[in-house]
C-alpha cells in the first residue's frame, strides 16, 4: 500500500475534493431518502391537507434535492475519474523512471516477457482498479457509514437489530477475503510465467529450429498453461463456495429488519416512514457488507499487484506535494521528461469520467 | 576474393567452374538478403570445405548473424542458394547442423532438458556430451544433477556454464557443420577462454563458421573472412 500512499500525497488536494465530493454526493441521497420518508409519512397523516395544496411543496422540494442530488453525483465522479486517471499516469511514469534508472546488471536479468506482462497486466489491473473501484469503493463505505449513523438517530434499537447480524458476516469476509487473496496471487504468478514463454519463443527460435526442440517447448507451453489452468479453476472453486455462502449470510440482517420493524410498525413504535427508510437505505449497510468478500479480495488482489509493482515504481520526490494543481504539475511532469501526451491524456481522463459516471449512476442502490 | 589457398574461397567467375566439382559442406551462391527494406547481403558467396574453419568478423549490425541464420536455414534469401550438406530446404538444413548462440540461449528448463532438447539421448552420450564441455563435474557437484533448472534466461547458471550447456547440446547433436554466433562475446576474458577450450572440442574434424566481431576468439586453424557492406572480404 506503500505505492497508494504515495500516489495520495502527490495528489493529495484531488484526492481529498474527490473524498468530500463523495462524502457530499451522500449526504444529498440521505437527504432524498429522509424526503420521500416525510412525504410518505405526511399523505398518511390522519387530517393532512389536500393534494393540492401539498404537492407543489412536494414538487418543488424533489426537484432542489434531485438538482443537488444530480450535481453531488456529476462533482464526485468528475473528481474521482480525474483523480484515479492522473496517479495512473503517475504510476506508468514510474514504471518509465524504474527502467531509465536502473543498472545494467539489473536490467540484464529481466524477462522481457516478464517485465512485459507486469506492464501489461498488473500495471493495467492497477490502473483499471483505481479508476473503476477505488472511489466506488470509498463511495459504497462513505455511503455504509453516513447511512448506519443516520439509521442510528431515526432508531438506534432497529439499526441495532438489523446491523447486528452482521458483524458475524464481517468476521467471515475478513478471513473468506484473505484466503480468496492468497489463491489469487499464486494464479498471478503463474500467468506472469506463461507471459515469459512469448519470450522464450521469440529469444529461442533458432535454436527450436535448428535442435527441433518444437515438442520440448510445447511441453512447456502445455505444462504452464496447465499449471495456471489448475490455479485459476482452484481459485474460481474456493471463491464461489466462499462468497455464495456470504451472500446467504447476507440476508439475515434484511430478514431481521423485516421482522422486528415490521413488529415495531405495528405496535407505533415507528412510523412507515421511518420502516421505508430503513427498507430502502438498509441495502447501503447490507449490501456494503454483503459485497465485502469481492471488496476485499479486489482489495487485496490490488494491494498485492501494488506490492509486487512497488519497487519498480519510481516517483520524483517532492513532485506535486505543494499543494500546486494537479493538473499542471502533470503537465510539467510530461514536458520534464519530455514527453508530448497531455492532450492524449486529457482525452482519456475525460472519457474515463464518462463511463464512471455511467456505470455508477446505473448501479446506484437507493 | 577467392584466393584462400586454405581451400575455403569467395568464388569468381574463373574458378566457378572447378568449385562446381569440388566437394562442399556449406555453399552459399549469389545470395541476396534484404530485412525491412534493407539491403543486408548482396551477391554473397561463400564456400566451406570438409573440416574447415572460417571466422567471419565485422562490426555490429554489418549482417554477420544474418548471414549464420541463413547458413543454418533460419532465413531464406531473397536470391541465390543456401546448401549445407547437399540440402537445401530449411528442414533438412536444421539436421545437418548445430548452433551455439551468444549468452542466455537456454530454455527455462533443466540441465537436462537444454542438453537433449527434449529427445532421448541414453545417458552415457549425455554425460560425455557433459564432459566434452567441461560440465561433468560442475553437474555431479549440483544436488540435483542434470535435474537441476536453469532459471529464466538461464538465469539460475553463470554465463560460462550457460554456454558450455550450449556446447554440450551442440555436442549431443553431433552434427557435421558447426555454427557459431558470438560465443564468448558476452563473457569476461578468462571464462571466455575456458569456454574457447570447450569449443575446441566441439569443433575439432568439423566445419566450422564462427561469426564474431572480436577475431582475438579466433585461433590460427580459421581462415578469416571481413563482412563489410553486405560482401565478404578475405581478412
Amino acid at each position: 500500500m506503500g505505492v497508494l500512499k504515495k500516489l495520495i500525497g502527490l495528489h493529495r488536494i484531488l484526492f481529498c475534493a474527490a473524498a468530500l465530493l463523495t462524502v457530499a454526493a451522500s449526504a444529498a441521497n440521505l437527504w432524498w431518502n429522509s424526503f420521500l420518508a416525510d412525504v410518505l409519512d405526511m399523505l398518511g397523516a390522519p387530517g393532512r391537507p389536500g393534494m393540492s395544496a401539498l404537492l407543489p411543496g412536494i414538487l418543488a422540494g424533489g426537484t432542489a434535492i434531485l438538482l443537488a442530488l444530480a450535481a453531488g453525483d456529476y462533482l464526485s465522479f468528475y473528481a474521482a475519474s480525474y483523480t484515479c486517471e492522473l496517479s495512473a499516469h503517475e504510476m506508468r511514469m514510474g514504471y518509465a523512471r524504474y527502467y531509465l534508472r536502473g543498472d545494467s546488471r539489473m536490467l540484464a536479468g529481466c524477462s522481457a516477457g516478464e517485465e512485459q506482462s507486469a506492464m501489461q497486466n498488473e500495471l493495467k489491473d492497477i490502473s483499471a482498479y483505481l479508476n473503476e473501484s477505488l472511489f466506488s469503493i470509498m463511495k459504497q463505505f462513505v455511503a455504509f457509514a453516513a447511512t448506519a449513523v443516520f439509521l442510528a438517530v431515526k432508531s438506534p434499537r432497529l439499526a441495532l437489530l438489523s446491523t447486528l447480524p452482521a458483524v458475524p458476516l464481517m468476521l467471515y469476509c475478513f478471513v473468506s477475503g484473505r484466503t480468496i487473496k492468497a489463491y489469487a496471487e499464486r494464479c498471478m504468478e503463474y500467468q506472469k510465467k506463461i507471459n515469459g514463454l512469448a519470450d522464450v519463443l521469440l529469444s529461442m527460435f533458432p535454436v527450436i529450429q535448428v535442435y527441433d526442440a518444437q515438442w520440448l517447448v510445447m511441453g512447456l507451453v502445455e505444462e504452464r498453461l496447465s499449471e495456471w489452468g489448475r490455479a485459476s479453476v482452484r481459485k474460481e472453486r474456493i471463491a464461489a463456495r466462499l462468497m455464495s455462502l456470504s451472500g446467504l449470510l447476507s440476508f439475515l440482517p434484511l430478514l431481521c429488519l423485516l421482522g422486528f420493524g415490521g413488529r415495531m410498525v405495528i405496535a407505533g413504535e415507528i412510523s412507515t416512514g421511518t420502516f421505508y427508510l430503513f427498507v430502502n437505505l438498509s441495502g447501503n449497510v447490507s449490501g456494503f457488507l454483503q459485497n465485502m468478500p469481492g471488496v476485499y479480495a479486489g482489495f487485496r488482489q490490488f494491494g498485492a499487484s501494488m506490492g509486487r509493482l512497488e519497487r519498480k515504481l519510481v516517483f520524483e520526490e517532492g513532485r506535486g506535494g505543494e499543494g500546486r494543481n494537479g493538473a499542471r504539475r502533470n503537465g510539467a511532469g510530461l514536458s520534464r521528461e519530455g514527453r508530448n501526451g497531455v492532450g492524449r491524456d486529457g482525452v482519456e481522463r475525460s472519457g474515463a469520467g464518462r463511463n464512471r459516471a455511467g456505470r455508477n449512476r446505473a448501479g446506484r442502490m437507493e | 576474393m577467392g584466393q584462400d589457398k586454405m581451400g575455403c574461397s569467395l568464388v569468381e567467375k574463373d574458378t566457378a567452374e572447378q568449385d562446381r566439382t569440388e566437394r562442399y559442406e556449406a555453399r552459399l551462391e549469389d545470395v541476396a538478403f534484404s530485412y525491412g527494406g534493407k539491403q543486408v547481403l548482396q551477391n554473397l558467396s561463400l564456400m566451406v570445405r570438409p573440416g574447415e574453419h572460417i571466422g567471419i568478423v565485422g562490426d555490429s549490425g554489418c549482417g554477420k548473424s544474418t548471414l549464420l541464420k541463413l547458413l543454418a536455414g533460419l532465413y531464406e534469401p531473397d536470391s541465390g542458394s543456401v546448401e549445407v550438406m547437399g540440402q537445401r530446404t530449411p528442414g533438412d538444413i536444421w539436421k545437418q547442423v548445430a548452433l551455439v548462440m551468444q549468452q542466455n540461449a537456454l530454455f527455462p528448463l533443466s540441465i537436462r532438458d537444454n542438453i537433449t532438447c527434449g529427445h532421448h539421448v541414453p545417458e552415457a552420450a549425455l554425460w560425455e556430451a557433459c564432459r566434452g564441455a567441461s560440465l561433468a563435474d560442475w553437474i555431479k557437484s549440483l544436488p540435483q544433477g542434470l535435474d537441476t533448472h536453469v532459471g529464466q534466461r538461464g538465469s539460475q547458471v553463470s554465463g560460462g556454464q550457460a554456454q558450455r550447456i550450449q556446447i554440450a547440446r551442440a555436442l549431443c547433436k553431433d552434427a557435421p557443420v558447426i555454427l557459431l554466433d558470438e560465443p564468448v562475446s558476452a563473457l569476461d576474458r578468462d571464462t571466455g577462454l575456458s569456454v574457447l577450450a570447450a569449443l575446441g572440442r566441439l569443433t575439432a574434424g568439423r566445419t566450422v563458421i564462427h561469426v564474431t566481431h572480436h577475431p582475438e576468439a579466433l585461433d590460427d586453424g580459421y581462415a578469416i573472412y571481413r563482412l563489410e557492406g553486405g560482401r565478404l572480404l578475405r581478412g
